[in-house]
């Protein structure tokens, strides 16, 4: 097991390479904790995104180096990996369906459910989101955690080191620009 | 994030916003004619936002939770 209390050490110190390290370990931590998860359950049993991400955070080391920001940093990029292997999913499922089933979707492909109701609402949100993340990164990594992990506010508001009643105004906010962006899309 | 700087334009609408967003719909209008006063693009852009909060899609999971 690789810990990443070290890494999180070259994060607090701003080392820009510890920051590009951290997410693609937090993404084969997840998807390895996942594919453990689908191999140990009955088929069609879903795996909660919330669950992963924290199993991720005590099996990377996270709880060794728990200051408030490595946690930030731990969690940012979970949700910046959970996005990524949720939005890998749904492209991959709608080139499975252009492809008249042609392209054959992978037998282990992970059950975690969509916070979408279909691929293509979620890749329309998705493109909303890196947006507004361009605008505004703080508010769009709580939406992320909120949408992509499936976080409560409370769970959202320690992961990010803020207030609860900061996390619900940033919402409020991050979710009336995101609906105002999506109505404005051509359907 | 600075304090010290003026805020981006950014900055501005998501605290205007935030303010608005408590006051009761009746005394909005009035909210926003004193804080954008000329400012066209800013009153229209915050009553879209105000808008889509009261009546969003509910492509986002609800305010609770």
């Amino acid at each position: 097991m690789s810990g990443i209390t070290q890494l999180l050490g070259r994060l607090a110190r701003d080392d820009a390479k510890a920051a590009e390290e951290l997410l693609p370990l937090v993404y084969d931590e997840l998807r390895r904790i996942a594919a453990n998860k689908m191999a140990n359950e009955a088929p069609g049993h879903t795996l909660q995104p919330t669950a992963l991400v924290h199993e991720a955070w005590l099996r990377l080391g996270g709880p060794e180096a728990p200051s408030l920001q490595n946690r930030a940093h731990f969690f940012s990029a979970a949700a910046e990996a959970m996005r990524r292997i949720l939005i890998e999913r749904a492209r991959r499922r709608i080139a499975a369906k252009r492809g008249g089933g042609a392209v054959q979707v992978e037998l282990d492909e992970i059950e975690i459910p969509s916070p979408a109701a279909d691929d293509d609402q979620l890749l329309a949100m998705n493109e909303a989101l890196e947006k507004f993340a361009a605008l505004d990164p703080r508010k769009a990594e709580l939406v992320k955690l909120r949408y992509f992990v499936g976080m409560s506010f409370d769970e959202a508001a320690v992961a990010l080191g803020i207030a609860v009643p900061t996390a619900k105004q940033w919402w409020a906010y991050a979710r009336a620009w995101l609906t105002v962006e999506l109505r404005a899309r051509p359907r | 994030m600075s304090n010290s700087a003026m805020p981006s334009p950014q900055e501005r609408e998501a605290a205007l916003f935030a303010l608005a967003v408590e006051k009761p719909v009746a005394e909005r209008p009035a909210f926003l004619q004193a804080v954008c006063g000329a400012d066209s693009a800013l009153r229209q852009r915050l009553e879209a936002l105000l808008a889509a909060h009261d009546k969003p899609d509910e492509l986002l999971p609800a305010n609770a939770l």
